[in-house]
């Protein structure tokens, strides 16, 4: 056959014969499925040492080391009181871009690519979830499985940055 | 064709700016000595460039503004007198103008009320000249020289109208290396009006065996009829006048003649060598790179530092015999590495003249505004810092000199009155000391008032009444925010906002600050730094599982203290005695929750440090040894933490917090410095 190998399932490609489609990583929390655009994604990693800073909120675990770069790490548990969970193997660090900053989301696995139609995203429900909507783009159904479409600035919210004089 | 200017904007930015400092620094030195004859036609060339530049790129409110300013400076360098007290005051405003302007160059506002009033007063000392003005120019001292002529008058021809104008065109000899070409000048000149003709000047030209064909060796002459003024002609040549003087005069000698080009009195100019010299000095090879570049490079060779340190501690752990091959190699590359690192953090060090420079004119000013005599002395200024380290010390300088003059310096009256000499001395100096920098702001006014300063301490209760505290622990209550015992608030100082602004920035250089003052004789604020951020020499400590890092400038000594070298004091937490000191012991474990270390301080180990108002005792596991350690802000992905001043990455890929212990013991609320060992319970 000589199609062109262009799948779907390949991160930034937008091609103009398909229909425009973003691109989402979903990954669990806490037995729900979450996603985020995956063109902030930069990389996955496996769990790595994380060194504890002082005076951070709860969330913020501390800093780690990403190929010589000082990267704060968030649990993503944590920061939506969604219960602690135990660290092991299978724990999972998306490392995202966030303008000019990368930070690291603690997750318990990471899921599919998925390719969502804008007309897919719905509007978050009111209740049924047992985070705060404010932190949720929208929802995507996929077949009996509910997605939430997470909100990455709402998510950090990091304080003031730079306290230069 | 359009061509999209936007390009060149940022070049006309930088350029400019660099021109308008010329020009301030000219007319400052132009105070002390009017007449200098090399500096008036700087200041006269760096107005007429940043004209032309602004012309050309359809700025044209700097255009018109810098005209004017060329124009008054034109006739200035042409007079005879200099520069005038006046004329100094208003170009110096001029200065201030332009300068804003070129700041709100994308703004499309019309000139503001300010500039307006300044463009006008210049327009108007312009006016008086010419009005004083009997006799008229001679010749300015340029590179060319032609027959002085009494062109009072301008000379209309009488058929048309039109005045002639004697255009000199003397091309340096570097002319064509810039790919120019003195016959489009002079097509360019011929659109202005009628030409009567092109003389050239051959009397530089040399044997035809030392003729270097790329240099220029002819001077040019055209006499033009043309109804445009001096300054239009002028024009032509704006992009050239650096490598080429011309001289535009009205040409009272008979029209239409042809003069022969040896009648023509070129003056054989040995000037030309030397302005050349001169010109150029300034461009020795230097290259121009946006910082960000060199920031780009140092985090980088930075990373490499980290990475190499990393494979030195993978290869000691294999435990090879010493002098394989494989060690010798790991060698040579911490060597080399090493150098690297030294030489690109050399490429962001800057002199501190650069801060240093804008000194001269804000004394000035100051004095003028405050009623106040004073002069700066400046020391030092080729010492040099890392860039962003002078950039923001600016400030802070600004500041504590502004604080001499108005607080530090009587008047003039008062000097006298103490046979103080009238002249107040504010003195600027900066040198290099062990591993530093140290920079002096000092004025010799009155001192610091201990009772003063004492008194409003425990008004604002920043002191109990009746409490011990030595002089120096009372002079750096200034730096308390709010604190000021100025009587009169002036728009300059006195509200207490500034010094504890200095103290944070410097601060947060990681330098420290501290006061030398005696009454009636002067103070002294003398500042200390690092001399660069991005590296430091660091003692790494063990707390349980975690590395801290302390620089090493820092530590004083450490050691387990015995039973007798340990309290607990009611009230006022651990303490630790050295040498009959009391020093507040702070325990790292517990300020940055560390399980599974060492609480026992007599199985632990004590390191002393230095805080801002005296020693503290840090409680640790275990010294891991010193190292040079690459500095990485945490404020790029994170964001500041007081009492940490950065992180770096260790041989094994862990990292280690580096401690700002000024800001851990504000932090911690601890660093008492009034303890006694007769305290201790």
């Amino acid at each position: 056959m000589t199609q062109l190998a262009t799948s779907q399932n390949s991160p930034a490609s937008h091609n103009a014969t398909v229909a425009v489609m973003d691109q989402f990583l979903a990954f669990k929390l806490a037995d729900e499925l979450f996603a985020i655009e995956i063109l902030r994604v930069q990389e996955i990693r496996g769990i790595t040492p994380i060194t504890p800073i002082p005076n951070a909120p709860q969330y913020i675990r501390g800093v780690m080391n990403l190929r010589g770069t000082i990267v704060p790490v968030i649990d993503l548990r944590m920061r939506f009181g969604l219960g602690e969970a135990e660290y092991n193997r299978f724990t999972v660090i998306i490392v995202v871009r966030l303008g000019s900053r990368i930070i690291g989301l603690v997750v318990d696995a990471v899921s599919d690519v998925m390719d969502v139609a804008p007309g897919d995203i719905e509007a978050p429900p009111d209740f049924g979830t047992r985070i705060d909507t404010s932190y949720l783009n929208g929802m995507v159904q996929r077949g009996d499985q509910i997605i939430l479409l997470l909100n990455l600035d709402q998510l950090v919210g990091l304080q003031a940055d730079v306290a230069s004089i | 064709m359009k061509i999209d200017l936007s390009a060149f904007k940022q070049s006309f930015l930088e350029e400019t700016n660099e021109r308008i400092a010329a020009l301030e620094q000219g007319l400052l030195q132009l105070e002390s000595v009017p007449t200098d004859s090399e500096q008036l036609n700087a200041i006269f060339r760096a107005a007429h460039s940043i004209k032309g530049a602004a012309g050309s790129l359809g700025f044209t409110q700097i255009a018109d503004f810098t005209h004017v300013l060329e124009t008054l400076l034109g006739q200035i360098r042409s007079g005879s007198a200099g520069v005038s007290g006046e004329h100094a005051s208003v170009l110096l405003q001029a200065v201030d103008a332009l300068r804003e302007l070129v700041c709100n160059i994308d703004s499309n506002a019309p000139m503001s009320a300010s500039t307006r009033a300044v463009m006008d007063q210049i327009t108007q000392a312009s006016m008086s000249l010419a009005a004083d003005k009997t006799q008229s120019a001679h010749p300015p001292p340029s590179h060319c020289d032609s027959p002085t002529e009494p062109a009072n008058a301008r000379q209309v021809l009488p058929q048309t109208g039109l005045r002639r104008a004697r255009v000199t065109v003397c091309p340096r000899s570097e002319f064509f290396v810039s790919g120019l070409d003195p016959l489009l000048l002079f097509r360019d000149l011929s659109r202005l009006g009628e030409s009567e003709g092109v003389v050239a000047d051959l009397s530089k030209v040399p044997t035809l065996a030392q003729i270097e064909p790329e240099k220029c060796y002819i001077a040019f002459t055209s006499v033009l009829q043309t109804s445009v003024t001096d300054d239009e002609i002028q024009d032509v040549f704006a992009f050239v006048e650096d490598t080429c003087a011309v001289q535009v005069t009205d040409d009272a000698s008979a029209p239409v003649e042809r003069r022969a080009a040896a009648a023509l009195p070129m003056a054989a100019s040995p000037r030309a060598p030397d302005t050349t010299q001169t010109q150029s000095k300034g461009t020795a090879s230097t290259l121009r790179v946006a910082t960000e570049k060199v920031d780009a490079l140092i985090d980088l060779v930075g990373e490499i530092v980290i990475a190499q340190s990393m494979v030195k501690q993978l290869v000691q752990a294999a435990g090879l015999p010493p002098d394989s091959a494989l060690q010798n190699a790991v060698s040579a590359l911490e060597h080399n590495t090493q150098d690297l690192q030294a030489r690109v953090m050399a490429i962001r060090m800057v002199p501190i003249a650069t801060a240093f420079a804008r000194f001269p004119r804000l004394v000035r000013d100051l004095s003028a505004s405050l009623g106040k005599n004073a002069v700066i002395e400046i020391e030092g200024g080729e010492t040099e810092l890392d860039k962003g380290v002078v950039e923001r010390l600016s400030d802070p300088l600004t500041h504590l000199v502004r604080n001499s003059i108005d607080h530090g310096l009587e008047t003039a009256q008062e000097r006298l009155a103490q046979n103080k000499p009238e002249q107040g001395k504010i003195r600027l100096a900066a040198r290099h000391e062990a591993g530093g920098v140290i920079i002096e702001v000092g004025d010799d006014g009155h001192g610091l008032n201990a009772a003063k300063i004492r008194a409003k301490a425990e008004a604002q209760g920043l002191l109990r009444a009746g409490e011990t505290v030595t002089d120096d622990q009372i002079h750096s209550l200034i730096f308390e925010p709010g604190f000021s015992t100025a009587e009169v608030v002036s728009d300059v100082s006195g509200r207490g906002v500034g010094m504890d602004v200095v103290k944070r920035t410097i601060d947060s250089l990681s330098g420290s600050i501290s006061i030398v003052t005696q009454p009636g004789k002067g103070t002294t604020f003398r500042i200390k730094l690092p001399v660069t951020l991005a590296i430091l020499d660091g003692l790494t400590l063990g707390v349980g599982e975690q590395r801290f890092i302390v620089p090493l400038l820092s530590v004083a000594e450490s050691f387990r203290p015995t039973l007798k070298e340990y309290k607990r004091v009611v009230g006022q937490g651990e303490i630790v005695l050295v040498r009959g000191h009391a020093l507040p012991m702070i325990r790292l474990h517990e300020c940055y929750e560390i399980p599974g270390a060492e609480r026992d301080p007599m199985r632990a180990l004590v390191v002393i440090v230095e805080a801002d108002n005296g020693r503290v005792a840090l409680l640790v596991d275990s010294l891991l040894g010193q190292s040079q350690v690459v500095l990485k802000s945490l404020e790029a992905h994170y964001q500041r933490i007081e009492g940490i001043m950065g992180a770096t990455i260790l041989g094994d890929g862990r990292i280690s917090l580096i401690l700002d212990i000024p800001g851990m013991v504000r932090a911690n609320g601890r660093g008492a410095p009034n303890l006694k060992p007769a305290d201790a319970a």
